[in-house]
C-alpha cells in the first residue's frame, strides 16, 4: 500500500463519512491480477455491471473474453502530440508509440498513465483531419494549448503509411484556466459536433460545447463531458450509475470503453487502461477537502447531504424521480440502470457544465431562486441568507 | 445518438426535400449489376461503389423553410437571404435549426485529393468536397471497388470518404453487419466501414468516445 493510499484511509478514517462514501483502497496485488489473469478481469466485470440487460452491460458481457476481444491485436501506433504552432505540420519523424513499463510497478504504470492521458490515440479522428490545420481551429473547436498541444489530439501513423488526427482522453477531459493546464477538468469549450459537421462541408451545431452523444440508441441524447479529477470519490461511474467503481473496475471500464471506441479491431495494451485508472484516482489530489464549518456547511448538511454524502459529497444512486433532470440521457438510454449517478461536488465551484445535460454554466443558475428549469430543485427554494451561504460553501469547493 | 438514416427527423427531412421537388440529386453510386469487374470473377459487388466521375446537377431543393420564432436557432429565413455561395438555400429542421449553405463543388476536380459529393451536405441537400478516403474511382482499386463509408465516431454526417474495397475486408455491404456481437444485436444496426486502423472494412458500430 502507498503512503498515499495510508494518508487516505486515515484521512477518511478520521471523519465521520457514512461507510458507504469511503473510497476504496487500491490493492498492489489486483493491480496484477487484472493485468495477468483473465478469469479475475471477468469476475470484476460482471461485478461492475449494475444492470446486466442494458445494452452496455450486453455488449460487454458477450464480447469481454479471451476469446473475443482478448484475442484482439494490441494497438500502440507512433503518434506525436499536435503542435498548437500553425500551420499544424505532421512531425512523422517524431512519432512514437507509448513505451510500456518492463516492470509494472503502481509508479510505473502511474507514469505510463499520466503520459496515456496525453498521447494515447483513444479515437481515431479522421474528421479532425481538415479542421486542426485551419487557423482559427483553437477558437472555433474550443480547442485548448495545453503545454503546446492542440486540443489534447495526436497524430497518429496508419498501418498503410498515411496519418490522422486522433483524440486523447485530455481533448475531452482537460483545460486550461489562466493558461495553466488542468488535467480531468471537463473541456466545456469543445465543439466535436462542429467539427464532424465541417468535415463534410459544416452544418448545424448539434450538440452545444462540451456536450456529446455518446450512445448509440437512436435516441438525440448528448451529455456533458464529466470533470474526472473526483473519481475517486465516485460509488458509480457514468451519468446513469452504469458501472461500479473501483480502480480494476475502472481499469476495464477504461479498457472496454476504448476497444469500442477503437471499433472492436484492437484493443489498447492493459498497461495503459490500469495506468490510466491510476492516473485518474491521483487527480482527487489536487482537490480541496470541504470544511464544516459556517452557515454555508450547515445549509449544506441539511439539504444536500442525505445525497452528496460525507467528505466525498458523493454517495450511492438515487432514483431518477428524485432529480428528474434529463430522462433522454438517464432514463431512455443504452447505458440506464434506473439510478443516477450522484455526483462528487469536490472541485464543482470549476465546473460550468452542472448535471447530465450540462443545463446550467453557473452555480449562481442552477440555485437562482424559483428558477424556471426542472429537474434537481433543491436548494432553489431558500431565503436569500441561507443562498447566498449555500453559494458560498459550493464555491470554495475548489 | 441517430441511426444512419434511421432518426424520424432526418427522414421526414428526406421525405419533405425529396417530396418538394427532386432535391436528392442522382445517386453517384450506381448499383452495379453486371458481375463485377472482369478479371476479378471472385469479388462480389458491392451495393454502392463509384464506377465513374459523376457531375452535380447544381439542382437544389426549393422547399420553403418554415421558420417559427421562437424555435430553434435560425442564422436566416429564406433562401435569398442565402448569398455568400453558389446556390445558397436556408436550410435545416425544427431540432438542428436553420443556417445558410452552399454547394462547394460541382465534380472531383474541385476537390483535390477527394471526391465532390453530389448533396452529401451534413444533414442537407448541398454538393460538399470530402476531406478523407484513399479512392475517387473504381479504376484506382485493381481488382477491387471503391465505396462510401460512414465514419468512426458515429453515423452523424453521411458518407465521410471514398475507400477500396480489400481482400481482409470482413463486410462488403452494410447487410453483412445485421448480426455482429455474438449475435447480441446492441444499440443501433451496425454498419459496414472502412477502418484505416486496421486498413479494411469492418462492421463497426462505434460512437464518439466517452
Ligand atoms: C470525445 C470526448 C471524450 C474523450 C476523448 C474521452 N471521454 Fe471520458 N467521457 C466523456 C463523456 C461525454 C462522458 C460522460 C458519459 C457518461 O457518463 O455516460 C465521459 C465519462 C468518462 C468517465 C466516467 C466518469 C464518471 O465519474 O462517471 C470516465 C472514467 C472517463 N470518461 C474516462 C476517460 C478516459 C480514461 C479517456 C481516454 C482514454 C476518455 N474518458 C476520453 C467524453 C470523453
Ligand atoms: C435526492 C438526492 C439529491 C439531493 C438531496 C441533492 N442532490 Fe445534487 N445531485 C443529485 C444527483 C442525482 C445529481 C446528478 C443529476 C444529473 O446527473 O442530471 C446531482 C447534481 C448536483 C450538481 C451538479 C454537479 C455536476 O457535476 O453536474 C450540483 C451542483 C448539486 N447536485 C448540488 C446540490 C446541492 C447544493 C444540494 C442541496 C441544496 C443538492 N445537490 C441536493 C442528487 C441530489
Amino acid at each position: 500500500m502507498s503512503a498515499r493510499v495510508v494518508a487516505l484511509v486515515l484521512l477518511v478514517a478520521a471523519c465521520s463519512a457514512p461507510p458507504a462514501t469511503v473510497p476504496p483502497v487500491d490493492e498492489p496485488s489486483s493491480i496484477v491480477s487484472y493485468l495477468d489473469d483473465a478469469a479475475f478481469r471477468r469476475r470484476e466485470l460482471e461485478a461492475s455491471l449494475v444492470n446486466p440487460d442494458n445494452g452496455y452491460s450486453r455488449k460487454r458481457l458477450a464480447m469481454y473474453t479471451e476469446a473475443n476481444w482478448g484475442a484482439l491485436p494490441i494497438w500502440n501506433p507512433p503518434a506525436v502530440r499536435v503542435a498548437t504552432a500553425q500551420p499544424a505540420t505532421v512531425e512523422v519523424a517524431q512519432m512514437r508509440a507509448l513505451a510500456l513499463p518492463s516492470q509494472r510497478t503502481e509508479a510505473e504504470l502511474l507514469a505510463l498513465g499520466r503520459e496515456a492521458f496525453r498521447s494515447y490515440p483513444s479515437q481515431l479522428a479522421t474528421y479532425a483531419n481538415s479542421g486542426l490545420v485551419r487557423n482559427d481551429a483553437a477558437s472555433r473547436y474550443g480547442l485548448f494549448d495545453g503545454d503546446g498541444q492542440l486540443g489534447g489530439f495526436v497524430y497518429v501513423k496508419l498501418p498503410d503509411g498515411t496519418t490522422s488526427a486522433a483524440v486523447t482522453c485530455s481533448t475531452c477531459h482537460s483545460t486550461t484556466d489562466g493558461g495553466r493546464w488542468i488535467a480531468g477538468r471537463a473541456n466545456a469549450a469543445f465543439r466535436l459536433d462542429r467539427m464532424t459537421a465541417d468535415a463534410v462541408g459544416g452544418g448545424p451545431d448539434l450538440w452545444g460545447p462540451g456536450r456529446l452523444d455518446v450512445t448509440g440508441d437512436g435516441v438525440d441524447n448528448p451529455t456533458a463531458i464529466t470533470d474526472l479529477r473526483p473519481v475517486r470519490f465516485q460509488l458509480y461511474l457514468q451519468r446513469a450509475a452504469t458501472v461500479r467503481n473501483d480502480l480494476v473496475k475502472l481499469a476495464i471500464r477504461i479498457e472496454t470503453l476504448l476497444i469500442t471506441n477503437l471499433n472492436e479491431s484492437v484493443r489498447p495494451p492493459r498497461e495503459v487502461a490500469m495506468g490510466l485508472a491510476l492516473y485518474l484516482r491521483s487527480l482527487s489530489e489536487s482537490l480541496v477537502e470541504p470544511t464544516h464549518e459556517g452557515d454555508g456547511a450547515r445549509v449544506f448538511a441539511r439539504e444536500c447531504s442525505g445525497c452528496h454524502q460525507g467528505d466525498t459529497l458523493t454517495g450511492p444512486p438515487v432514483a431518477f424521480e428524485r432529480v428528474k433532470t434529463d430522462a433522454n440521457i438517464l432514463v431512455n438510454s443504452e447505458r440506464a440502470t434506473g439510478g443516477v449517478r450522484v455526483p462528487s461536488l469536490r472541485g464543482v465551484a470549476d465546473r460550468s457544465l452542472l448535471l447530465s445535460s450540462g443545463a446550467f454554466a453557473t452555480l449562481d443558475a442552477m440555485f437562482a431562486e424559483n428558477r424556471q428549469e426542472s429537474g434537481h430543485l433543491f436548494g432553489t427554494t431558500l431565503g436569500a441568507d441561507e443562498r447566498a451561504a449555500l453559494l458560498g460553501y459550493l464555491k470554495s469547493l475548489r | 445518438m441517430r441511426n444512419r438514416i434511421g432518426s424520424t427527423l432526418l427522414l421526414v427531412t428526406m421525405g419533405v426535400l425529396a417530396a418538394c421537388g427532386g432535391a436528392l440529386q442522382s445517386d453517384p453510386n450506381a448499383l452495379a449489376i453486371d458481375g463485377g469487374k472482369s478479371d476479378a470473377p471472385t469479388v462480389r459487388v458491392p451495393e454502392h461503389h463509384r464506377a465513374s466521375a459523376t457531375k452535380c446537377d447544381g439542382v437544389r431543393s426549393d422547399w420553403v423553410p418554415n421558420i417559427s420564432d421562437p424555435g430553434p436557432p435560425a442564422s436566416c429565413h429564406t433562401h435569398a437571404e442565402c448569398t455568400q455561395g453558389k446556390n445558397g438555400r436556408c436550410s435545416g429542421n425544427v431540432h438542428d435549426g436553420w443556417r445558410c449553405n452552399y454547394d462547394e463543388c460541382q465534380s472531383d476536380t474541385e476537390c483535390g485529393k477527394h471526391v465532390c459529393e453530389c448533396g452529401g451536405g451534413f444533414r442537407s441537400d448541398n454538393d460538399v468536397c470530402l476531406n478523407e478516403g484513399n479512392c475517387k474511382l473504381d479504376a484506382e482499386c485493381g481488382t477491387q471497388y471503391c465505396s462510401p463509408t460512414l465514419g468512426m465516431c458515429g453515423d452523424y454526417a453521411k458518407t465521410v470518404g471514398y475507400y477500396c474495397h480489400t481482400p481482409k475486408d470482413e463486410c462488403v455491404d452494410d447487410g453483412d453487419c445485421a448480426r455482429v456481437d455474438g449475435g447480441v444485436s446492441v444499440g443501433e444496426r451496425p454498419y459496414c466501414a472502412y477502418d484505416p486502423k486496421v486498413s479494411h472494412w469492418r462492421c463497426s458500430a462505434a460512437q464518439c468516445e466517452g
